[in-house]
């Protein structure tokens, strides 16, 4: 009696020997998400400027003195860039790509850099005093300007707190970025 | 037309579409383009009137918001390889089918915002119970998937895999599904 296949028994006949790169790609590309993303963040701003300052792919190999392979490469997101390539970017293209903090006080404030921090975390790393507990705190940063905006609601010290109206403070206090 | 394996796990199988002449499965394809900034860039350009705002300024969010979304999607079909979710609790069906022979039009959908707006599908024929065949997958700047060329393309490519296994004796028990985010 002829045996009837299942669909996987037929989908894994007429399937090719060798299997998709699919899963060897993503399980690479998730162990090393952190430096691709950050790669992919950089061939972005490299192609953004490219279209603004209308300078070509071409051109901007003959700048920085590699191949035009190498640029494709770097443009595609997926290449570990070493300091040297990154600073011959910027020298070709005439525009910072990263920086870090070069100040003592910016880096003795990290807190202050990240908005995902909790509340009682930017009470601490602010730059001013408040005297009760704010009921809930924003922090705006803006480095370009090196501004950060704290806004606050704070409540009096009273017996029914939720009779009373919230009082609202905006402050720009400079910081260091 | 070819099939090719992405993992048979269990009672749990992912096949993708191979088409003739290309180097890699329409799987590979898909997340190569979704991690391309080249192919981004010239993709948003290309759809710049699908959204709302005059969009050049943000079209770096729109390329990040695509590469973080596509690495969520990885991440899910990884979990089904895992056996820590199922591959039917993923895909949906296609209710996008009495569009699949319009002629593609200019839709009244725009997107707002690129920082979270820009949904990805996956498209696949659900051949049985948690057995799957990748065709295909795009940016979804529309409603319908006939509004714009590259989805009404997807509609076209799953009618040719659906073909192509009814030729292999495979009747598939739901035609056109779809997985995104």
């Amino acid at each position: 009696m002829k045996k009837v296949k299942t669909t996987l028994e037929i989908l894994e006949n007429i399937s090719e020997k060798e299997p998709s790169k699919w899963l060897k790609n993503e399980n690479w590309e998730n162990k090393n998400q952190d430096w691709l993303d950050f790669s992919f963040k950089i061939a972005l701003k490299v192609l953004l400027i490219l279209g603004e300052k209308n300078i070509s792919q071409k051109k901007l190999a003959g700048l920085m003195k590699v191949s035009p392979q190498q640029v494709n490469k770097i443009i595609k997101g997926h290449e570990n860039l070493t300091i040297e390539t990154i600073f011959k970017l910027e020298k070709a293209m005439g525009v910072k790509l990263i920086s870090i903090g070069n100040n003592e006080k910016g880096l003795l404030k990290p807190a202050m850099k990240q908005n995902k921090i909790s509340k009682r975390k930017q009470c601490y790393s602010l730059p001013f005093i408040i005297n009760n507990k704010p009921k809930s705190l924003k922090l705006q940063t803006n480095y370009t300007n090196k501004i950060a905006t704290y806004k606050f609601t704070k409540y009096k010290n009273t017996k029914n707190k939720y009779s009373k109206i919230a009082r609202l403070h905006d402050l720009n206090v400079e910081i260091e970025a | 037309m070819k099939i090719t394996r992405i993992f048979v796990r269990n009672k749990q199988a992912l096949f993708a579409v191979h088409t003739d002449g290309e180097e890699f499965d329409e799987f590979v394809k898909l997340f190569n383009q979704w991690k391309d900034p080249v192919f981004l860039m010239n993709f948003f350009m290309k759809h710049k009137n699908n959204f709302k705002k005059p969009f050049v300024n943000k079209i770096n969010d729109a390329c990040l918001n695509v590469r973080k979304n596509a690495n969520l999607i990885s991440q899910k079909i990884r979990d089904a390889e895992r056996d820590k979710v199922f591959l039917e609790s993923l895909f949906q069906p296609l209710n996008d089918l009495e569009s699949a022979y319009k002629i593609p039009q200019r839709s009244k959908h725009k997107i707002g915002n690129p920082k979270k707006d820009i949904p990805l599908r996956i498209y696949a024929i659900k051949a049985d119970k948690n057995i799957y065949v990748i065709t295909g997958g795009a940016i979804k700047l529309t409603n319908k998937m006939y509004e714009a060329e590259h989805t009404a393309e997807e509609l076209k490519k799953l009618n040719k895999c659906k073909n192509f296994l009814k030729e292999n004796e495979l009747n598939c028990i739901e035609n056109f599904t779809e997985f995104g985010i």
